[in-house]
């Protein structure tokens, strides 16, 4: 039996909120909104448990909830808003990150804008395999793809990345 | 990769919650899940959020994660009955009225019952959720017994259950007690011989009504509830005797506290017996007024303890009075709940009105 045991939520909660946020924060570019996916990724998780559901490894679960809500974002608001526009209307500015320190606030702004120029499909691969850690079997049982699939994409993406890098330097 | 983008990646890893924005998240999800458990009506509120989902959706829920406890327990149901469940509102709703035997009751022990634990995290609101399961078992054993389904399976399977869920409550209970946690051991004690006593005379009662073959199946379990009672009752009695000796500002603040919890009791439960009063009938009525009585009695010492400054004293009697209050609160509710049907006819637990097929 390997559901939920006594207490674990909150631990589960301890240990993977950060990088549940952090991933949400990447992919929707926006500080609120990924308060929110975080806040109802962990709500999920307690319903999916609550309807009787097992959970076999948590982290990989957690990702996947997330990733199918910010999908569900997306589509609910189909119009993104690109990282000019959340500098035009200040969100960025206002963001306590931004506030941090110099040095992070021009770096965490470096991997936005490089995410920004890549697709969809590639930022989520970036995101996963080089801010999350994932491995491409873990990527690939979220994205419901094979782990060969996953490398395949992680190389072609890492190549884009280059090019970008090169040109923004 | 080249060093450049080592470096945006770990200054991208710095983003994290602020302490207070990780610490409101936590609040939010602990008090949905408090609200849940200490509701009584845990499920069917939880259900009730969730039932407005369009079919479409939950069909995606089945898609995306697998949950392959229902697939397993379902097994032998005939596919079109699990769609009913499916699109009606919840497999676990619908088994939260099974009984042993019935095709559902797996899911209602395995699955509703243990996520009730999971969602418990003090010791306190374990041994809560652990007294109310072992409550459950005799809830099982008075409808089985009306609905002449209790057979010996069935009773030994309840029996066993009950004295599961019976032994962890005390098992909380000491280990509340060897945390110097002697308040909430003894609330504990309180409310399990409340929830016990109310099930003792819904036993009786059962015995008394059906003559033929009823009583002597209920007995074990009577048995078995009594024993249980008079060790509950050993082990409030050791708390109170160390609770009252207690001294100090912190005893004096838990005895208001309590005083507070006692008066707010006892005026919902006299609410809760005048609304009740037409549906549970004279007797039912008279007897839960009696027992509010003595709650009260219990009260009205208590604050005389206080004024006396014999703050653990009257820590003691507030928690009986509450106790009483529930007692007779749960009279009631017997009579509301257990809609027994004996032949066809229903009859009343306490009194016996014309409906009633015994002599």
């Amino acid at each position: 039996m390997s559901a939920f045991k006594e207490n674990d939520f909150l631990k589960i909660y301890e240990d993977f909120s950060d990088a549940i946020f952090r991933h949400c924060y990447f992919r929707v570019s926006n500080r609120e909104l990924a308060k929110d996916l975080t806040q109802e990724v962990f709500m999920k998780i307690w319903e999916y448990s609550m309807n009787g559901g097992e959970i076999e490894n948590p982290k990989a679960f957690l990702y996947k909830i997330a990733n199918n809500l910010i999908i569900d974002n997306y589509r609910k608001n189909k119009k993104e808003l690109s990282l000019e526009e959340l500098k035009e209307s200040g969100q960025m500015i206002n963001d306590p990150v931004y506030r941090d320190s110099f040095q992070s606030r021009i770096e965490a702004k470096d991997m936005l804008k490089i995410l920004d120029k890549l697709d969809s499909s590639d930022k989520d691969i970036v995101v996963m395999r080089y801010i999350d850690e994932l491995t491409p079997k873990e990527i690939g049982e979220i994205l419901d793809l094979s782990e060969n699939a996953v490398s395949v994409r992680i190389h072609r993406v890492i190549k884009k990345v280059r090019i970008l890098l090169n040109e923004y330097e | 990769m080249n060093n450049e983008f080592e470096k945006i990646i770990e200054e991208a890893k710095k983003i994290r919650l602020e302490k207070e924005e990780k610490d409101s998240i936590r609040n939010f999800l602990m008090s949905a899940i408090e609200k849940d458990l200490v509701s009584e009506e845990a499920f069917s509120r939880h259900q009730i959020k969730i039932k407005p989902v369009k079919a479409w959706s939950k069909l995606n829920l089945i898609r995306y994660f697998d949950i392959s406890i229902y697939r397993n327990l379902l097994k032998p149901m005939p596919l079109i009955l699990i769609i009913a469940l499916a699109v009606s509102g919840g497999v676990s709703l619908a088994s939260e009225n099974a009984l042993p035997g019935d095709i559902l009751f797996p899911v209602k022990v395995e699955v509703n019952e243990r996520v009730m634990t999971f969602l418990s995290f003090s010791d306190e609101a374990k041994a809560r959720v652990e007294a109310k399961k072992a409550e459950r078992r005799l809830e099982e054993a008075a409808k089985l017994s009306a609905e002449g389904r209790l057979d010996a399976e069935a009773q030994a399977k309840i029996e066993a259950n009950f004295e599961k869920f019976a032994d962890r409550v005390e098992a909380r209970v000491e280990k509340m007690k060897a945390e110097g946690k002697a308040e909430a051991a003894l609330e504990a004690t309180s409310n399990f011989e409340a929830a016990l006593e109310a099930h003792q005379e819904i036993l009786n009662r059962i015995s008394e009504i059906k003559a033929n073959g009823g009583a002597s199946i209920v007995a074990p379990i009577k048995e078995k509830v009594e024993l249980r009672l008079n060790e509950i009752k050993q082990d409030k009695e050791d708390i109170k005797g160390e609770i009252e000796i207690k001294t100090g500002t912190d005893v004096k603040a838990a005895a208001e506290g309590k005083m507070n919890a006692a008066e707010n009791k006892i005026s919902e439960v006299k609410a809760f017996i005048e609304r009740a009063k037409a549906e549970a009938g004279a007797e039912a009525t008279l007897k839960a007024e009696a027992r509010l009585k003595v709650s009260e009695e219990k009260f009205v010492q208590g604050k005389t303890k206080l004024e006396a400054g014999a703050h653990g004293e009257a820590f003691v009697l507030f928690q009986e009075s509450v106790r009483i209050a529930q007692e007779a609160k749960l009279l009631v509710r017997a009579e509301q709940f257990i809609d027994l049907k004996l032949e066809g006819v229903r009859v009343r637990l306490f009194g016996s009105p014309a409906s009633s097929p015994t002599p």
